[in-house]
């Protein structure tokens, strides 16, 4: 009699066992469907990260690619950039953006070769192959005035983006050489700051 | 008992369906670090110069009228100094500006300042902090360039151009012309010559100098307070003290007696000073 007690009970144990073990599973369940992982509030930060990074892209127009061989210059001016033609002084080279020849003017300890200074003489302070570019592009710009009627006026502006170790010799090459070809208003690239 | 418990479990409002944002989430996961790698989070600016012009166009004037001596202001940068020049006449106490009497517009050397390589120490210990933290040598021509530019006493250049600019001021109004009129030509413009090696950073800060009214340590210091507590006050946290020229707008509030904001146009000498 003990014994089949016993065995009753053992059996209503496992039963009771296996109700709690179902009810567990069911809860888990249950808590599975509703809860998920806390997305949502992540969602929202990754959507305003994003909304901001596409906005900084956006005016990606002015910015400038530094590297080891162009450092801006700090200084305390605030004037916009501008669109205009960009001449590059970096330590090696003299680069005028989107040529499409893709000439380069080669700086040897930072100084212009004599030999790609117009008539191979330094002193006449202009530099053959960028007066030849400059000259493409400020005929190119006057052309377009002409077909636009005026309405994109040929202002005379380049920008000059230079590395600050770069010596005022071959800055002020680059500035008579584009005063030459047609730019007489030039604006430096520097960066906000003091 | 039972069929209430269907009822319930039938008409009980159904979870929300969860929208599965996982390859939203893959996207962004991607885009993200793109975006951040490619964004730059450095402002340009950009400095005006004109480039002198050998021969200039002469103005239209009336045959009656005498041409006006051009002031012919000019910093020279050379090696171990900057030198100021201009084609007019200082008195006594460098006070009152007036063209030479013979009118032959000769540019004279007013003021020498002498470079001090100790001037170049705080900045260069500054460098010396940044690239401890960063834990490399410094490059030996960053070093070089830095203390070669800082040597410089940027604010005597920038007060001795105010007291230029002072005494043509108080000239004109002893001479009696109207405001805004002067007794030279081009007095707004300051000419930068250069030795052909100095670096590019240092004409950039001389262009800055000349360019509009520094401020003194102390005015400096002011200036801070008179921000904070602006801020504290409005609650503003970008306060407008500068102009688009970089120009330090409004100093009469912080007491300086010759509060003209003053801004010269710059221009590039077209010879390099041997």
């Amino acid at each position: 009699m003990d014994k089949k007690k016993e065995h009753q009970l053992r059996i209503d144990k496992m039963f009771e066992d296996q109700q709690a073990l179902k009810k567990f599973i069911r809860k888990l369940k249950r808590e599975k469907a509703t809860g998920g992982m806390g997305m949502n509030s992540l969602m929202d930060i990754m959507t305003i990260l994003l909304i901001f990074l596409l906005k900084s892209f956006s005016n990606k127009a002015d910015s400038i690619q530094m590297s080891e061989e162009l450092q801006l210059p700090k200084s305390t001016g605030l004037l916009k950039l501008e669109q205009t033609i960009k001449v590059y002084v970096t330590k090696n080279s003299i680069i005028v953006e989107k040529d499409s020849k893709g000439r380069e003017v080669k700086l040897q300890n930072e100084m212009v070769d004599d030999a790609d200074m117009k008539d191979g003489s330094p002193d006449t302070h202009i530099i053959a192959t960028l007066k030849d570019i400059l000259e493409e592009k400020a005929d190119y710009l006057k052309d377009l005035e002409r077909a636009s009627g005026g309405k994109r006026k040929f202002k005379g502006l380049i920008t000059i983006i230079a590395d600050k170790t770069i010596p005022y010799r071959v800055i002020n090459d680059v500035v008579e050489t584009s005063s030459v070809s047609g730019f007489k208003k030039v604006k430096f690239a520097v960066i906000q700051g003091s | 008992m039972a069929s209430k418990s269907t009822a319930k479990r039938k008409f009980a409002p159904k979870p929300a369906p969860e929208l599965d944002l996982k390859p939203i989430m893959n996207l962004m996961v991607v885009l993200i670090p793109m975006l951040l790698y490619s964004a730059s989070f450095i402002k340009f600016a950009s400095v005006n110069a004109t480039k002198a012009s050998g021969q200039g166009k002469p103005k239209e004037l009336d045959p009656d009228d005498k041409p006006k001596p051009p002031l012919k202001l000019m910093v020279k940068i050379t090696e171990d100094s900057f030198i100021i020049e201009a084609a007019a006449l200082l008195d006594e106490e460098g006070m009152i500006a007036s063209p030479a009497e013979d009118g032959s517009a000769q540019a004279v050397e007013l003021f020498t300042i002498d470079i001090d390589e100790a001037k170049a120490e705080d900045r260069l210990n500054l460098l010396r902090a940044e690239y401890k933290e960063k834990k490399r040598p410094i490059p030996e021509s960053l070093l070089e360039s830095t203390k070669k530019v800082y040597s410089y006493d940027f604010l005597q250049l920038n007060t001795k151009i105010g007291i230029i600019k002072k005494a043509v001021k108080n000239g004109d109004a002893q001479a009696g012309l109207e405001k805004g009129e002067s007794q030279f030509d081009k007095a707004d413009q300051i000419v930068i010559a250069a030795q052909g090696n100095i670096p590019y950073e240092l004409l950039i800060k001389v262009m800055d100098t000349v360019r509009c009214k520094m401020l003194t340590p102390a005015q400096k210091e002011a200036r801070k307070e008179e921000i904070a507590e602006k801020k504290a006050k409005e609650g503003k946290t970008k306060i407008r003290n500068r102009n688009k020229y970089g120009c330090i707008l409004d100093l009469k509030a912080l007491g300086d007696e010759d509060a003209n904001t003053y801004y010269y146009d710059v221009i590039l000498n077209s010879k390099l000073i041997e």
